[in-house]
This record gives structure tokens, sequence and C-alpha cells, in this order.
């Protein structure tokens, strides 16, 4: 089956069989493909893991969709794939550097890329790799980057709504696919940003430019490409930009009404000791592959189940500060362990051409073994007023085994919910979840961590 | 080629039918050009411009930190350096568009 988002490029496809990951080569990447192959620039990359990793098998296995005259390649499979409007900003900047960092080794080699899409990167972990096999092309003398609005679109621009007008990237990113652009960031830049020489040439000029898109400027750009760009120019370019986005930084952007939780958590030592406990009890015996933890906030609870068994976590919060550490926390301690933002109440939904170039959320936790949800619940019941039985059916469906903690009323995180509010949520108590939760799945173990939350683990063996 | 001083107050909204030629008779030379194989992707007219401009900066950049270094380098020995003019990478230049921030 042909991948849903692999359409646009003619030199090849991406393409699933009996859950393996192949890339056809088609005619028209054939050339490059094996002028890349043959250098050999890529092989240290792909030992390092900054690129993924791609291996020649019989044309034959892809059947009917086997290229006529091409190649197939196996990739290895990447366990969830997730999409940059969903990155936190050390991720986005992470991926903008290998992108760069790439580049800028295999021109050396004499071999340039085709485009500079974000979604060419995903995560091990917290570390990007470089999954497009064909965007590697042969470098042709004197040309132009052809991805550089791309780039500034999909990596540059959005960063720097961050990182200089204080705004989170995610939400217009996720409304705009093909990225952030130049007249976005050149109207909300401040004053001061604006004249740095960096905004001037790389956010202002082609906002200007790209405002005015008139023949005359249309005419200078065919007379300039054909007079092409020297290679020193194409070279530096992507090194200022390197050294420029590596200084980049959130800033109040990100600053996180969650991230001290687990400082000042509503436990007595008691409740925190029984909560970590079972967590790794779960984790231990189910030793999952994948976990999905909800309100991942810094990602304490998914470091600790993968110290106890569980192979890999996907972490999902909406608390940009909580997840710039989450983050951290991963890149530091070299967890495989991917933070992303998501507000779990409007998660990412299908989006692009047809509804199937990028897939919802939901669509790719079809790999997810296990799911955590710890003081989440309340987060939609009460703070987004869905009905509790529906978080429960969600939670459910995610995974065939999990573990919730749910928090009672008498909570003083609840009574802090419902300070300034009427409390209209008669039908949210521990007995509607815990009924709710029997009717779609066993309770294996359920634990008193305080008088007013309790921890549920289960299992189902519905998806 | 044609150049049009009309056309500066920004996008026109109705074209005229020798002007679309004119856009299509320019993309045919666009895809006539060697250098276009397998650019699946649009630069964008800004870009290709920009590029010539920003690269030439940068590359001044480059070269003002390189005979910066040059310089300090007669007061403080720094063992190793680079100085045999080869291109540059990340860790040879750090001058950056964004230092001025």
């Amino acid at each position: 089956m042909i991948d849903g988002a692999s359409f646009r490029d003619p030199a090849g496809h991406v393409h699933h069989a009996g859950g393996r990951v192949f890339r056809t080569v088609q005619p028209a990447g054939l050339a490059d493909y094996r002028f890349v192959r043959d250098t050999k620039a890529l092989d240290p990359l792909i030992e390092s893991g900054a690129v993924l990793g791609a291996e020649e098998v019989d044309a034959g296995i892809l059947r009917d969709e086997a290229p006529a005259g091409g190649l197939v390649l196996e990739h290895p499979r990447i366990p969830f794939w997730s999409y940059p409007y969903e990155w936190p900003f050390a991720a986005l900047r992470a991926a903008a550097l290998a992108h760069l960092d790439i580049q800028i080794e295999l021109l050396g080699h004499d071999v340039a890329l085709s485009d500079s899409s974000a979604y060419n990167v995903q995560f091990l972990g917290s570390r990007p790799v470089f999954t497009d096999a064909l965007s590697f092309r042969r470098y042709r003398d004197s040309e132009h980057w052809v991805g550089y609005r791309q780039f500034r679109e999909q990596f540059l621009n959005p960063l720097l709504l961050t990182a200089n007008c204080g705004l989170r990237f995610q939400d217009p990113y996720r409304g705009r696919p093909e990225g952030v652009t130049a007249e976005s960031v050149a109207r909300l830049a401040r004053w001061r940003h604006r004249m740095s020489l960096g905004i001037l040439l790389h956010v202002v000029a082609p906002a200007r430019l790209e405002a005015r898109a008139d023949d005359r400027l249309h005419d200078r750009a065919v007379t300039t490409r054909a007079r092409g760009l020297p290679r020193s120019r194409y070279l530096a370019l992507m090194v200022q930009l390197r050294n420029w986005i590596a200084k980049l930084e959130p800033r109040r952007a990100c600053a996180s009404r969650w991230g001290d939780y687990a400082r000042n958590a509503p436990y007595d030592d008691a409740a925190l000791s029984e909560k970590r406990a079972v967590v790794q009890r779960f984790a231990h015996a189910v030793r999952p592959d994948l976990v999905l933890d909800l309100g991942c906030n810094t990602g304490e609870y998914a470091a600790l189940a993968l110290r106890a068994g569980a192979a890999k976590v996907v972490g999902l919060d909406s608390d940009h500060g909580a997840l710039e550490q989450a983050f951290a926390r991963a890149s530091q301690d070299g967890l495989d362990f991917l933070p992303l933002y998501q507000d779990c109440a409007n998660p990412s939904p299908p989006q692009g051409w047809a509804a199937s170039e990028h897939r919802s959320l939901v669509q790719r936790c079809d790999g997810v073994d296990a799911v955590i949800a710890l003081a989440f619940v309340h987060h939609l019941a009460i703070g987004r007023n869905i009905p509790l039985p529906e978080v429960v059916r969600w939670i459910t469906g995610l995974a065939p085994c999990g573990l919730i903690e749910f928090v009672g009323k008498g909570d003083r995180a609840l009574a802090c919910m419902l300070a300034l509010r009427e409390d209209v949520f008669g039908g949210y108590s521990l007995e509607v979840f815990l009924d709710s939760l029997k009717g779609r799945a066993r309770v294996v173990e359920q634990r008193t961590v305080s008088p007013s939350r309790e921890l549920v683990w289960f299992q189902t063996t519905r998806r | 080629m044609q150049t049009n001083t009309t056309t500066s107050h920004g996008p026109a909204k109705a074209r005229s039918s020798p002007r679309i030629w004119k856009r299509l008779a320019a993309a045919a030379v666009l895809v006539g050009m060697g250098r276009s194989a397998h650019a699946y992707i649009d630069p964008g007219s800004a870009s290709i411009v920009l590029q010539a401009i920003v690269g030439g900066i940068a590359v001044a950049a480059v070269y003002f930190r390189a005979q910066t270094m040059r310089f300090l380098s007669l007061f403080r020995r720094r063992p190793g350096r680079k100085e045999d003019g080869s291109e540059p990478s990340p860790k040879d230049v750090d001058g950056d568009p964004g230092d001025d921030d």
C-alpha cells in the first residue's frame, strides 16, 4: 500500500507491506540515487544514525506496486511518526540543525538535497533522523539551494515565531502544514528584532519580495538562476543559518504552568512512593514496546517506565515549558522518549491532501501497546467539560492495556479547578469512572494512593 | 526579456493574456535549463533572488571572521587553527546573521 504522504516526488514513493516499510526508486530518480549511493557519502551518516538506513531488496516483494525499471529499498520502521507541528521548540531546532549538518557535510561530496521538508525528519527518542533516501541527489555546479524557501518556512520561521515573537509555533504550523510564512514573522517580530541582520535578510526581505511577486521579480529570478550561485555562497548560507539557529531559545514563550508539578505535587511521600511503585510494577509486568504517556509533564514517569521495562515512550502534553524540560531530560539521559505537543481535547486530525497526507494522532497509535494517564482524566472531564465515560472510552481505545490515575473531587487540584466555577460535574466520580472502565476493560489492579487518588491498571482486548 | 514597470504595486489581480504567455515562456525557459532536473519543489522567485544577496553577505561575513581571527591570532596563540583558506565548516565559522540580536 502506498503511503498517503508520498506522492509529490516523482523520484519514488513509500510503500507499506506486511508491517515493513519500502521505498521505490522510480526511473526518474535512478541516476541520482545511484550517484549518491556510489559516493558512499551517506554511509557514515547512516552509521551515526543521522540518516535512516536503506537496503536494496528484490523489487518483486512489492508485487504489482514494484516500479518498472526501478529499484526497491527497505527502511527500518519508525516506531511513532510525528509531525513538526507537534514537536517542542528544542526538537524543531534539533531537526533544523541536523538537516543543515547533513547538507553541509554532503556538499563536500557533491551531493545536494532536492528539498528541505521538515516532514522528512523523524525522531528516535529525542534524536532526529533524516528519513528520505530520495532527497539526496547530485549537486549541479552553481545551482541554487532549491529548498531555501521551504527550509525557512518549515524550520526557521516557526523557530523565530517562538524565539523572537514570543508565540508558540505549533498551532499556526498545524493550521498551515507547509510552514510559517516570512510575512507572518515579519509582521509579528518586534522592532529591535526587525533591525537584526538575520531577520532583515531571511525574513523581512523575503516577505517584501514575496508580497511583490511581480513580473520584474520573476524575470530577475530567471536571470539570477541562469547566472548560478557560487558553491561558496551556497555553503556559507547554510553555515550561517546553522550558527544562528543553534543560538535560538524559546525564552518566555515556553514558560511552564506545570513544570514544577513534581515539586509541588499534592502528594505526601508515602502516596508518591506508592504511585511510583505501581508505575514501575506495571511497566515491569507488561514490558510494553511503545507506551503513550498522556499528560507526560516533564517526563518523570516516562523515565520511570523506561527504567522498569518499557522499550519506548511517546509523551503528550500541552504545556510548552514542561515539554521543553521533558525533551531536555530525554536528550541528556539518552532516553527513548519523545515528548510531543498535543491538546488531547483537540488531538491532531488527518491533514493535507485528501486528508490523508498527515495522519491523525489516533491513526498513528497503531503500534502503541500501553497507555499511562496519570492525573490526566480530570483535565479533560472537568477542565474541558468532556463527559467522563467519553474520556475513558478514548483512553481505552488507544492501547490494549494501561494505567489511569483518577483524581476525585476531594483532591486539592480539583478543588482549585472548581473554586471559581459552578460544579456542573455530577457525573464525575470514582464510581462512574470505574463503571465506564469496567464496561470496556478488565481491572487488573486497583490501588488507593491517597484518599482522593486511585490508580487503576486495566487490560482490554478491544482496540 | 522585457521588464515591466507598471506592476510594482503588488500582485496584479487581472493579467492580460500576453502577460500569461510571457509567464509561460519564462517557465518554459526554466524547464528547459539543464539545472532544473529533479527540482520538484518550487523554490520561489524571491528565494532565488535572495540567495545571491544573502549568500554574498554570508561569504563576506565568513571572510571578515577569518580576517578577524587572523588578526587576533597575532596576539593570541591558538595552535591547530585553520589558516589555509579552505571552505568554511560550522566549526570554522562562527559569524551568524543573528549576532546583533
